[in-house]
């Protein structure tokens, strides 16, 4: 499974609602950044992420850096599960 | 009898009563068993030298702007009498508290930076920001009239350790307050009261009188639900996007239940665990980076 094509599809589905475009590896998710996941957003994700990838979010692991880019997150997300790294 | 405290009377180290100056002039000297500080941000002990300096919070180099004001948008119901916080940025909000059905207390924190910068009055800076803060806040206010005169308190974040002792002790905002924003300042001066009361029962009971600090139980007590109010604030501000998930996701009754008071607790909430396990790592983070930064 490639952990960051999944949260690309995934992200493009925000996006097509909001009409923002998709950010780059690189840019800001997090809308106190300017990027596409808000506050409503970001409790969905988590979900996501833990069932899609069967992992846990600690609450330790609800730091702002785990989530502050697409690159960030699938790192996050690599760490949490040997399986997955690419 | 209307007057003012001078100095205390001590014994040694026992507070033993205290001076004061009355409105006439007249200077006197009450005697007490127990002398207890209830005298706010004023911090009377510590300025008198019978307990430490103020040390400094995390969040003393900010300003808080406020008055009352005729009117203001509520919600409906019984919703009305909420009190709403609008939220600029970090650290730049204002509140918004109904005291009856006429009148509104606003008020706006800032940093002090930002206030200085202003160059404005008072009464300039707090129209100017009810205005331009957050628009919902606008929204409520579609005419400002000030009932009262717009006042400003600053440095308000602060400590003072060893709080009590023989003969005295500290109640409230006269030995700590850590930030206006989740308005914990009146249940701590009303809920440390009610211990204080206690421990002062207890004293005079008998019970403690020969122990080194007999009001010792009562100042780890109020540690306690400040150092647990601390958490809750320290991950509000410095964690926005963990507090809301904490909050309205993974501990929500948790959390109502300390806005709620339930801050004394021996074993403490899971909900505060939480903050305080995502406090911890961030201060690591933050120490390991300057560490890095410092050795390059």
């Amino acid at each position: 499974m490639n952990v960051q094509e999944v949260l690309t599809d995934y992200i493009k589905e925000i996006v097509a609602k909001s009409g923002q475009p998709l950010p780059t590896l690189d840019q800001p998710l997090l809308d106190s950044a300017g990027g596409v996941i808000d506050s409503m957003s970001m409790w969905p994700l988590i979900v996501f992420v833990e069932e899609r990838f069967g992992i846990k979010v600690e609450d330790t692991d609800l730091m702002q850096e785990n989530f502050r880019t697409l690159r960030a997150l699938t790192k996050f997300i690599e760490s949490k599960h040997s399986e997955l790294r690419s | 009898m209307q007057a003012e405290a001078v100095a205390p009377l001590l014994n040694g180290d026992v507070v033993r009563g205290v001076r004061v100056r009355t409105n006439g002039g007249t200077v006197e000297d009450i005697a007490s068993e127990v002398l207890v500080d209830a005298s706010g941000p004023a911090t009377f002990f510590s300025n008198v030298g019978v307990i430490g300096e103020k040390v400094r919070g995390s969040y003393d180099r900010q300003v808080a702007i406020f008055s009352q004001v005729l009117g203001g948008i509520r919600d409906p119901g019984v919703a009305g009498g909420n009190t709403l916080i609008f939220y600029r940025q970090k650290h730049h909000w204002a509140w918004f508290i109904p005291l009856d059905d006429q009148v509104t207390s606003v008020g706006v924190v800032v940093p002090a930076d930002y206030y200085r910068s202003k160059n404005e009055s008072k009464h300039q800076f707090l129209l100017r920001e009810l205005h331009q803060l957050n628009p919902e806040l606008t929204r409520r206010f579609p005419q400002i009239e000030f009932v009262e005169e717009v006042r400003g308190i600053s440095n308000y974040s602060y400590r003072i350790s060893n709080f009590t002792g023989k003969g005295f002790l500290c109640v409230g905002d006269s030995h700590r307050f850590i930030d206006p924003v989740f308005s914990f300042g009146v249940f701590f001066a009303m809920k440390e009261a009610e211990y204080a009361a206690a421990s002062i029962a207890s004293f005079f009971a008998d019970s403690k009188r020969e122990q080194p600090n007999p009001f010792a139980d009562y100042q780890r007590v109020c540690d306690r639900g400040q150092d647990s109010v601390q958490e809750l604030i320290d991950a509000f501000w410095q964690h926005p996007y963990a507090f809301k998930l904490l909050a309205h996701h993974r501990y929500p009754e948790d959390v109502i239940h300390m806005f709620a008071g339930r801050v004394y607790e021996e074993t403490p909430l899971p909900g505060l665990v939480a903050m305080r396990a995502i406090n911890d790592k961030g201060r690591n983070q933050r120490v390991a980076h300057e560490c890095s930064g410092s050795l390059n």
